[in-house]
């Protein structure tokens, strides 16, 4: 099966890190979004059918909770999972996050390994390692 | 049959009958592959982070420095039906074996270095035992890539 | 707040935050202020600022030279510096003091919340000095052959 996966957050090269780990951790893949804030995503949800988002908690005009609460507001996107990313480190928070509807959170700075290992947790288990179907631009030595 | 990879060096294997094995992986690092599909690996050992401190030795030697011989490690898995997506990544050793403590210990900057040019190359660790004081030994089983790892004063585990 | 906590807070989450996306190992060394940093400097450094309030409130600057901010981007990305704009050079290394911040938190106390606001890319010399109202911490990061300067100024 092909996820859909959208990534939220106002930092340009973040995106890019989160996307490249997408990439690598073997995940199928069939879209890729990416947006630098709240308001685009939820437009972008309500036109495509997504599989996992994941959103920055720090963001300004709408942090990564306020975003989760209004995709809550929606019949349809209410049970999207989503998985918090973020430099937050206080339990409280953490909790808060999971209380409010975040599905799982990846602490910043991660390592790959770790995002992936999140990322099977919230999708459900590895995949054979098959190509996904996501393709990147980037000049790789082997 | 054990194959020896010695230091700066690095073998890749699809015979059945084949274990590959290093020793002596003190600062050095060993990266291990292992394709299930088409039951082919490679074990390299490599001993310094960046050729680019002796270019002429990394033309003769390759396997010696982390840059040089990361690259040839995977190509020469592909030629023999390797593929990235599918391969088991393994790394171990990068002790820091030097007494005086010194901060830019080259283990701690060989492990770097791996990760780095994994990144770059959207390669993931699939699991790795680094850093201690301890001298590590791993071997790998082309058959089924069943690997072992020893780390000195202690038992050979499977990982 | 315990000035030598601090320290060692902020000197343990650079670590862990250049280690684990930058590829680095950094050692550190002793200064006083951040004001310590050449004149001649002001050119090549770029400064990045964010403020946080909590049970205590201020602000981290990092001041880092341009050619070692390339590299961390570079490192960052997983790319080659010569493909890197400036856009992510700049954007990068809000990110580098959005995680040093966070960390240094997480280390200091998991169980206090801090806000963190949105880094944003400063002057250099506007922001070496810090009020007389501010207690200044400052950690200097050495790689082999770069550095950069984290300054917290805490409002007293």
């Amino acid at each position: 099966m092909a996820y859909n996966i959208l990534i939220v957050d106002d930092s340009l090269p973040m995106r890019s890190v989160i996307k490249k780990t997408i990439k690598a951790s073997g995940v199928n893949v069939g879209k890729l979004f990416e947006v630098s804030n709240g308001r685009d995503a939820l437009a972008l949800l309500k036109k495509e059918w997504l599989d996992l988002v994941l959103v920055d908690y720090n963001m300004p005009n709408m942090n990564g909770l306020e975003f989760i609460a209004e995709m809550k507001k929606d019949e349809l996107l209410k049970s999207i999972p989503v998985i918090m990313t973020t430099v937050e480190g206080s339990r409280q928070r953490i909790k808060e996050f999971i209380e409010k509807g975040a599905t799982d959170y990846i602490k910043k700075p991660f390592t790959p390994e770790e995002a992936r290992d999140k990322l099977y947790k919230v999708i459900g288990g590895a995949t054979d390692g098959e190509a996904s179907s996501y393709t990147g631009d980037e000049a790789l030595d082997f | 049959m054990n194959i020896l990879v010695g230091v700066a060096d690095m073998k890749v294997s699809n015979d059945p009958e084949s274990i590959l094995v290093t020793h002596s992986l003190g600062s050095c690092i060993g990266v291990a592959v292992y394709d299930q599909r088409v039951h082919a690996g490679g074990l390299l050992h490599f001993m310094l982070p960046d050729s680019s401190i002796d270019p002429g030795k990394a033309q003769e030697k390759p396997c010696m420095f982390a840059d040089t011989g990361i690259p040839l490690l995977f190509k020469s898995v592909y030629k023999l039906g390797g593929k990235k997506q599918r391969m088991k990544v393994i790394v171990v050793g990068g002790s820091q074996v030097n007494d005086r403590g010194e901060f830019f210990n080259i283990g701690k900057r060989n492990y770097m270095v791996v990760r780095k040019i994994f990144w770059k190359n959207n390669v993931i660790i699939d699991y790795q035992h680094v850093g201690g004081n301890g001298n590590r030994t791993i071997k790998m089983a082309i058959k089924d890539g069943h690997t072992w790892l020893k780390v000195s004063g202690e038992n050979m585990i499977e990982i | 707040m315990e000035r030598q906590a601090l320290i060692q807070a902020m000197k343990r989450s650079i670590s862990e935050v250049l280690e684990t996306m930058f590829f680095l190992s950094v050692e550190f060394s002793d200064m006083a202020v951040a004001g310590d940093l050449p004149y001649s400097e002001k050119d090549r450094i770029a400064a990045t600022r964010l403020n946080f309030s909590g049970p205590f409130s201020g602000s981290f600057v990092l001041f880092i030279p341009e050619d070692f901010a390339v590299a961390l981007a570079a490192n960052f990305l997983g790319k080659d510096k010569e493909s890197i704009s400036s856009k992510n050079v700049t954007e990068t290394s809000k990110e580098i003091i959005n995680m040093i911040a966070g960390n240094t938190f997480a280390i200091l106390d998991d169980q206090v919340v801090f806000d963190l606001n949105i880094p944003e890319k400063v002057h250099f010399e506007e922001s070496l000095h810090s009020s007389s109202s501010a207690d200044e911490v400052v950690v200097r990061s050495n790689t082999m052959d770069n550095y950069f300067v984290l300054k917290m100024a805490i409002s007293r």
